[in-house]
């Protein structure tokens, strides 16, 4: 099992860097997972980057998770609708 | 924009459209019209209609409506402009000023039922206008203008204007009314484009601010999300549609938005009036569970890290069209939307506190400027060209926010022709008006109260001025009186002048009128000039009969006192069997004015230099005494009354040696020129006009007061008071 941990801000500069790492871990089959606990910024950029990458683990039937997503993550989960999406446990929720 | 604001702005259209209709009905009077100018007068009367409707002033919309009826048959040629149809259109107008008066309060609702009755039998051709009735002759066709019908009139359909610029009150009472309504809020159709995530900002901020307000993602549509060997960080992939609340206004929604231009695409419609937002076969397009608003969000810590990546709305551009699919957006949204986008950029109207607040603050920057100049040249330093620098800054400053509360002086004499009709109608005489220099500009204050003095002198020229036409026959000239109404700019003041070339003033008979209502004596020798003036005073006619048009004797009064309030003055020039001329010059602003400052009784004081005549040095055997208190002087054979200063305002005591005073020789126009007695001259300068009554009380013998450039507080004399004082043994009541 891979786990990447995510950076304090999930914004348009650390995106490059974590396609790349994420796609790579993906490829190498497995479970992923997504550490969220150190996530303090994320926007509209940040969650495309979780939903694109829950897409292509779907695609090549990876899993991949989210864990101890920040409450920054949940609540811009929750205000965008993209809780179920991300795989968001919705208790979890702020 | 509230309910009152669109109403004001729909009122100040009437008055537009009114000018507009006015000028055009006149063009065509006076033949210089075409058919552009009944297709001006059909846009302004249907403007006004559609507004009424709106606003739900019945009696004005219905009486439009059969306005314009005739006005469309003119306007397509089904009926011939004649004069009779003409005169017809002119009555039905004045009409239609006096249902705009009525719906601003300013009046009570015109009877027009027989106005109303002549449109409709013209418009079915039972009624012929009552001049063309007795003439077969063919009316002289309008020259040809573009046709101005619409495919929308041609189905039939009521339109809203023709006119661009008009403004769809329906849609904007619409708008306003779908906010206040307790049943449905709105639905959001929010598509962020690749723009939106430019610069750091963040549509889920504004997620966030809606959220906070109690909306709710109903919808999110996250087909677009690509997987990560296509994904492109600059991309914006989600859309959602959004449950906004009622509580949450539609200018509510549109100041979260107001800054995103076209970062995003954005309809906005009424709940239960939305499209459909997206198919939702795909799983990647979630529709929420409804629920309850959720609870308000708290701010998430700011980052530690990458502080420049701080999210901000950052677009400054508007893009209005993207508020709402104009093929699914409901009407009244749409309408909102056209008409901010068709809304005029070359004026904005700004509360005339706020004019008036800089108009008072630059007069403090002007006393100020010269209190420093003041200061300096005391102090000895040297900065004669700066401070000549600051005060033409200063005067420029001045002059341009005094331009602020200038305005054209249109808005009067544009009640004039109405006028002229209504007593060529009452007196039986026949007028061709001519006005000039309607664009002239006064302060607002004088335009606002010049009406009523102007308004009797154009009565009293047509009234007493024009002569019968049959003695103007007699006398050799045309049938027809002339009046003209002019205004121009000279110097400092503003000449209005109203002129007839009536019969002119007949001297013999004022200065009878005046023996036998006891103004004069009947051994008084007056010039022209001071028989001319008598009609001013309080009380005169020469009228025979009291007519409801003017001669019950307090007229001319009135005006005099009203242009003296204004700070103006009244003259006349008359020539018998040519006509007569009434001059009113008025102040450009009663804000500034030039000063004489004299010094009398330990006190500083402002004589208006407007009413300066000359000012001399008095030599003993110029004075004369009448009484212990009372002198005349001598000036060049005419004895004039001196006035103490010091003992007319209550302010200290007359010199011993009052051969050793100042005289200034000051005009009145009630009482001549009298002399005013002060210890010395200081300066003459300009000075703002600090306002008594609104500041203190009112006082009688003084006009204002005004702050000097050492700082000290100065109050300017009302010479008129004064003089009025100065032939009534009663002191000035200064200290009550």
């Amino acid at each position: 099992m891979t786990t990447i941990s995510l950076p304090t801000a999930i914004d348009r500069r650390a995106v490059s860097g974590l396609t790349v790492e994420i796609s790579d871990a993906l490829a190498k089959g497995g479970a992923l997972k997504l550490d969220g606990s150190a996530v303090q910024l994320v926007g509209q950029i940040g969650l495309q980057l979780l939903l694109a990458a829950r897409k292509t683990a779907s695609g090549r039937d990876a899993r991949l998770s989210i864990e101890t997503p920040s409450d920054a993550i949940l609540t811009a989960a929750k205000i965008s609708g993209t809780t179920d999406l991300l795989g968001l446990d919705t208790h979890d929720a702020a | 924009m509230q309910h009152d604001e669109i109403q004001q702005i729909f009122l100040l259209e009437c008055d537009e459209g009114l000018d507009i209709a006015e000028r055009s009905l006149l063009a065509c009077k006076d033949g210089s019209g075409d058919a552009e100018s009944i297709n001006s007068i059909f846009r302004a009367v249907h403007s006004i209609k559609g507004g009424a409707g709106a606003f739900g002033f019945t009696p004005l919309q219905s009486f439009t409506h059969k306005f314009e009826t005739v006005l469309q048959q003119v306007r397509d040629g089904d009926k011939p402009l004649t004069p009779g149809l003409l005169k017809t259109l002119i009555r039905a107008f004045d009409i239609l000023t006096d249902h705009v008066s009525a719906i601003k309060g300013q009046a009570d609702a015109p009877s027009d039922n027989a106005i109303s009755a002549e449109l409709e039998g013209i418009a079915t051709g039972e009624i012929v206008p009552e001049e063309d009735s007795a003439s077969t002759a063919d009316p002289a066709p309008l020259p040809e203008a573009e046709p101005e019908a619409t495919a929308e009139e041609e189905s039939g359909r009521e339109i809203a204007a023709n006119d661009d610029a008009d403004i769809d009150f329906d849609a904007l009472l619409a708008d306003l009314d779908v906010p206040e309504s307790k049943e449905g809020g709105h639905v959001l159709h929010l598509r962020p484009t690749a723009r939106a995530l430019d610069n750091g900002s963040d549509p889920i901020l504004l997620l966030r601010e809606l959220h906070t307000l109690g909306a709710t993602v109903r919808t999110v549509d996250a087909s677009s999300v690509p997987d990560l060997d296509n994904f492109a960080a600059e991309s914006a992939y989600l859309g959602w549609e959004i449950d906004v609340p009622a509580s949450v206004t539609r200018a509510k929604i549109d100041e979260i938005f107001d800054f995103i231009g076209d970062a995003c695409d954005l309809a906005i419609y009424v709940t239960g009036e939305e499209p459909r937002f997206v198919e939702q076969a795909d799983p990647t397009v979630v529709k929420l569970p409804e629920a309850a608003p959720l609870a308000p969000t708290p701010e998430p810590e700011a980052p530690k890290v990458e502080p420049a990546a701080a999210p901000v709305p950052a677009i400054a551009s508007i893009k209005p069209e993207t508020a709402a699919d104009p093929v699914s957006a409901p009407p009244a949204v749409n309408a909102v939307n056209s008409a901010a986008a068709a809304a005029p950029v070359a004026t904005i109207r700004v509360d005339l506190d706020r004019l008036d607040r800089l108009v008072d603050t630059v007069g403090e920057l002007v006393i100020t400027q010269s209190m420093l100049a003041q200061r300096l040249s005391g102090a000895g330093v040297a900065a004669e060209d700066e401070l000549s620098q600051l005060e033409y800054l200063t005067r420029e400053l001045q002059d341009c926010a005094m331009a602020l509360r200038a305005q054209p002086i249109r808005s009067v004499f544009s009640r004039v022709p109405r006028i002229v009709r209504e007593l060529e109608s009452e007196t039986g005489k026949r007028v061709t008006l001519t006005v000039e220099g309607e664009a002239t500009e006064l302060d607002k204050t004088v335009i606002e109260r010049i009406g009523e003095p102007l308004t009797h002198l154009i009565r009293n020229a047509i009234d007493h001025g024009l002569e019968p036409v049959e003695d103007r026959i007699t006398a050799g000239k045309a049938a027809e009186g002339n009046v003209r109404l002019s205004a121009e700019q000279r110097g400092g003041h503003i000449l209005i002048c109203v002129a007839d070339d009536g019969r002119g003033i007949d001297r013999a008979r004022v200065f009878q009128k005046a023996v036998e209502r006891k103004i004069v004596a009947p051994d008084a020798r007056l010039t022209d000039e001071e028989i001319d003036n008598l009609i001013f005073a309080p009380g005169f006619s020469t009228a025979e009969q009291v007519s409801n048009i003017s001669g019950r004797g307090v007229g001319m009064d009135v005006v005099k006192q009203a242009i003296q309030g204004l700070g103006g003055r009244v003259s006349i020039s008359s020539e018998p069997g040519k006509g007569t001329v009434f001059s009113l010059s008025l102040p450009l602003t009663l804000a500034i004015a030039d000063g004489m400052i004299v010094s009398s009784g330990g006190e500083t004081l402002i004589l208006p230099l407007n009413n300066v005549v000359e000012s001399l040095q008095a030599k003993p055997e110029d004075l004369k005494r009448l009484t212990p208190s009372q002198h005349v002087i001598n000036v060049r054979g005419s004895y004039l009354p001196v006035v103490p200063l010091t003992t007319s305002l209550g302010i200290g005591q007359i010199a011993e040696d009052s051969a050793q005073n100042v005289l200034i020789v000051v005009e009145t126009e009630s009482y001549g020129q009298i002399a005013i007695q002060v210890d010395a001259i200081q300066d003459q300068r300009q000075v703002v006009i600090k306002s008594l009554e609104t500041n203190f009380r009112p006082i009688t013998g003084i006009g204002g007061a005004t702050i000097l450039g050492d700082g000290r507080i100065a109050l300017i004399v009302d010479v008129e008071a004064l003089a009025a004082a100065a032939h009534s043994p009663k002191e000035l009541d200064l200290a009550a």
